[in-house]
């Protein structure tokens, strides 16, 4: 990206990125919050304590072809009060000068107030911005001194967004500062909640910069919508890689061998073993797509940990915390996720839970029936993944999607299992389509040109990516 | 993607399904951190292959597909040849008797059948039937080769699934297929134009089920688009002089009408639907490779997007801090033992500070006339400050948030209270349930020791 002259302001060059300087009290998430913006943990340093960031620094976002926009991390402020005074005492020397001018002046000359130098930078940044976002921690009170710090930004003249930070279950704090910065005249205001990544708050904060920069609108514009389709396709990978797991997993089919004494338990054995693994594959992979850090993963309250899900996908647990009847398959431990497949001429007859249901019971029915059922059919017999497991495997990925996408609610405080999930349903459709993926083990290689194909996978895609559902 | 040769993409899904071979679990890293050509992400995609490709040499193995698959065309038309030469000298070959209608279906019958199977194919959707029936042997072949664990077995399943698989592969084994009926049909034509130039033939035909008329007529109809074009055919009464067992004694323009006629057959019949499908195909495989788009959404390329694609620039420090303070500077840090709970006299007077709305205050222990007041600005600092002058107070304690972190301006405000009193308490009121840092803890003992607070005249206390 192009490095622009960062000294000046892009006053009315339109190719020139726009300034925009992250300023607040010290401890109120800058780094944090310019982090989540850029996705990159590894930017600054982010310590829980004063005065960790100590010096400025800029990063630049932009689309593939151009910066357009030069963000700047500053110090916090600490001494706001003796700060303001400061100043103050100088404009009294300097009566008919602007607010901007005193503060250049008293910028100008840092060794007369060596205890300022941290501030001096921050004024200074400001004084080059274009747009100053002001960060505050709502968690707090309005203070004497948040409130001279605001004075103090104000007098550089440049429009302040105040950005209002870990908004999470301090509705109280958030009115409270919402009228306190409506008294500094300063109504465009935005919520973020640094702890968990947020697509909308960005979006939000690009278009509240539009609507502050006229002469930026169609860069911003570009940005805008660059973001959005880098975003969109995060989420299409998302949803096309949990498709090709729904697929690996419903076709799933291993010969039982008859022939051996527990050949239906050693075959549901590997099954479990396969299912397993294919969804940690899918796991990781979501998280890569993502770039999902162990951090993320447990800012965002992830049921996973160390690559793995918590919940056993064949325990009884995972089925509850779904909603899911535990099918009478389900329930005994050893005979937990297996299908029975009959297949004749390399067409599947079904799952254990519709056989099974029809003769009445799973797995210990269909052993007892085998024998006519061989002689019926004459058809091969495989285990497979029953419908139970795929299903809870469908809602699982779903929940995992969109707390990926954060389009689930993101808290601080744990959620309770049971609350959001108990609402999760397979969708209508579910048992025909599940049908159709299992007639079609050849889909697993991808797209080969099958008009069935497109048209399955674009259903699932539209139910996982639906927010409503 | 438009502007990426279909080649280059296969070359960048060789250069995918090796990597994903050699290292499954790892995530693809760049490998070019800078120094690109191209803003385009399909550009860079192209770059960071060729520099795998020569960094570690998979030239080779990227070939081997192509290659074996150029000798096994190769070996096929040598066979198709064989069997076209063949099978036209084994039709005339023995007496120098043709039979017309026999040669004409050795020759073109079964290539006949077999356009008409491929049509079906076609216009059904069935894949196996559109490959063509010479073939079909060899998707076998994909399975023997894929087998090989290493990077040239990766390389070929890749080379293979993009040129042999999907609308690609339709089209290209249909070319093939198109490709070795020619060499049959124009070796066999080419034998049998060898075999008339200096041989004599007699041409007869014969029937046991249909009549005299019946073959008249099919050798008009037939005779119809090759008059056209010039071939000389032989009349009806030619065709029934011709028939076995005639004593009739064909001339030299009887022959000649009948190697015209079969020769005309054979090129506009067998050779010519060959040649156009051919052509036909060969559109349609330029077409499919042109359309071929490799699938963005893999995991493998979004996580290559994110790495060769970056969001943003890196991060330039502007103003540096050049003070040489150190966050650690203040001298020893005080050792973190839990100071003794000793408890607050009685007389001391309790101050407030920036303390957040739901904590402990004023303290429930404390009585009201031992509160200065809480100091959240200028104005209750004042008041506060005035009070505690009234008061002559000589010990105060000052209470705070432990969460909080104290800043240069709260230590200043600290020191002061600390300047008009005697001796000072430093009390951290820590919210229900929360344990304050070992950080948190030692910002608040060097805030301490910089406002003369004695380090066991520091306490947590819980709200």
């Amino acid at each position: 990206m192009s490095n622009p002259d960062s000294a000046a302001t892009s006053n009315g060059d339109i190719d020139q990125p726009l300034l925009v300087a992250v300023v607040g009290h010290t401890n109120t998430g800058k780094t944090s919050l310019i982090r989540t913006l850029i996705r990159d943990e590894k930017f600054g340093e982010v310590q829980d304590s004063a005065g960790t960031t100590r010096e400025v620094t800029r990063i630049g976002i932009g689309t593939a072809d151009a910066e357009v926009i030069s963000l700047y991390d500053t110090p916090g402020l600490e001494d706001s009060s003796a700060l303001l005074a400061e100043i103050r005492a100088l404009e009294s020397r300097h009566p008919q000068a602007s607010p901007a001018d005193i503060l250049q002046r008293f910028a100008a000359e840092p060794e007369r107030h060596p205890e300022f130098d941290q501030d001096i930078k921050v004024i200074l940044q400001a004084l080059h911005s274009d747009v100053l976002l002001y960060i505050i921690d709502v968690r707090e009170s309005v203070l004497g001194k948040y409130k001279d710090e605001v004075s103090i930004l104000g007098k550089c003249g440049k429009p302040i967004i105040p950005v209002f930070n870990f908004i999470s279950d301090n509705e109280d704090g958030l009115v409270r500062w919402r009228e306190q910065m409506a008294r500094f005249n300063l109504h465009a205001a935005l919520e973020f909640d640094t702890v968990a990544f947020d697509f909308e708050a960005e979006k939000r904060l690009y278009q509240k910069l539009q609507s502050m920069q006229e002469r930026h609108y169609d860069a911003l514009q570009s940005l805008l919508d660059y973001r959005q389709g880098i975003w969109d396709r995060l989420c299409q990978a998302g949803a096309r890689r949990i498709f090709k797991l729904l697929l690996v997993i419903g076709t799933y089919r291993q010969v039982v061998d008859e022939g051996a004494p527990d050949a239906v338990e050693r075959a549901t054995e590997q099954m479990r073993t396969f299912t397993r693994k294919a969804e940690e594959k899918a796991l990781k992979d979501l998280l890569g797509i993502f770039s999902f850090s162990n951090t993320d993963v447990e800012l965002q309250q992830l049921p996973v940990k160390d690559g793995r899900w918590e919940l056993d996908v064949f325990s009884p647990a995972a089925l509850k915390a779904f909603g899911l009847n535990a099918g009478s398959s389900a329930l005994t431990g050893a005979a937990a996720g297996a299908g029975i497949d009959l297949m004749v001429g390399g067409l599947t007859l079904g799952t254990a839970t519709a056989i099974g249901a029809a003769l009445g019971a799973g797995m210990a029915t269909a052993r007892r029936y085998r024998q006519e059922l061989k002689a019926l059919w004459e058809g091969k017999k495989w285990a497979c993944v029953d419908d139970n497991t795929v299903a809870l495997i469908y809602l699982r990925q779903k929940n995992l999607l969109e707390k990926l996408t954060h389009r689930g609610h993101a808290s601080l405080e744990k959620l309770e299992v049971t609350s959001a999930r108990k609402q999760a349903r397979l969708p209508d459709g579910w048992s025909k389509i599940l049908g159709e993926i299992r007639q079609h083990p050849q889909w697993q290689a991808g797209d080969v040109g099958d008009a069935d194909f497109s048209r399955v996978q674009s259903v699932v895609i539209d139910w996982l990516l639906d927010a409503g559902a | 993607m438009a502007n990426l040769s279909f080649d280059t993409k296969v070359l960048i899904e060789q250069v995918r399904c090796i990597e994903t071979q050699l290292s499954p679990d790892a995530p693809p890293e760049p490998a070019i951190n800078s120094g690109f050509r191209s803003r385009e992400f399909d550009d860079r995609l192209v770059q960071r292959a060729r520099f795998l490709v020569e960094q570690r040499q998979w030239g080779p193995a990227l070939k081997h597909a192509a290659g074996t698959w150029r000798t096994s065309i190769v070996v096929a038309c040598g066979v198709a040849a064989l069997f076209g030469a063949g099978a036209t000298i084994a039709a005339i070959s023995g007496d120098s008797t043709i039979n017309i209608y026999w040669l004409l279906i050795v020759l073109i019958g079964f290539n006949f059948l077999s356009l008409v199977l491929w049509i079906t194919g076609f216009a059904f959707g069935m894949e196996r039937l559109s490959r063509g029936v010479l073939t079909l042997g060899s998707s076998w072949l994909a399975n023997l080769v894929g087998r090989r664990d290493s990077v040239t077995g990766a390389a070929d399943k890749a080379w293979m699934n993009s040129n042999l698989g999907g609308r690609v592969g339709k089209w290209r084994y249909s070319l093939v297929n198109h490709g070795l009926w020619l060499v049959y049909l124009g070796t066999g034509l080419l034998a049998l134009l060898l075999a008339l130039t200096v041989r004599q033939y007699d041409f007869v035909w014969g029937t046991t089920l249909l009549s005299n008329s019946d073959f008249v007529q099919l050798t008009e109809t037939l005779g119809l688009t090759l008059q056209t074009l010039g071939f000389a055919t032989p009349d009806a009464q030619q065709v029934i002089e011709t028939r076995i067992g005639s004593e009739f004694s064909p001339g030299a323009d009887h022959r000649y009408r009948w190697a015209q006629f079969l020769m005309g057959a054979l090129l506009v019949y067998g050779i010519l639907p060959r040649v156009v499908l051919l052509l036909v195909c060969r559109g349609m495989l330029r077409a499919a490779q042109a359309g071929f788009a490799l699938d963005y959404y893999l995991p493998y390329y979004m996580r290559l997007r994110q790495g060769l694609m970056p969001a943003h620039g890196d991060s330039i420090v502007v103003d540096a801090d050049d003070t040489g303070r150190d966050l650690q500077d203040h001298g020893a840090v005080p050792v973190l033992t839990h100071a003794q709970v000793s408890r607050i006299p009685e007389t001391t007077f309790w101050i407030g500070v920036e303390l957040r709305e739901g904590s402990d205050w004023p303290p429930s222990q404390v009585s009201s006339e031992r509160v200065l007041g809480h100091i959240i600005d200028s104005v209750s600092q004042e008041e506060v400050m005035q009070r505690l002058q009234d008061n002559t107070a000589r010990e105060i304690a000052i209470a705070v948030n432990a969460e909080r972190a104290p800043d240069r301006g709260l230590q200043r405000l600290v020191k002061t209270l600390c300047e008009n009193a005697e001796l000072a308490w430093l009390v951290l009121l820590e919210k229900d349930g929360a344990i304050t840092s070992d950080a948190r803890l030692e910002d608040w003992y060097r805030l301490a020791m910089n406002c003369d607070i004695a380090a066991d005249h520091i306490m947590q206390s819980p709200e």
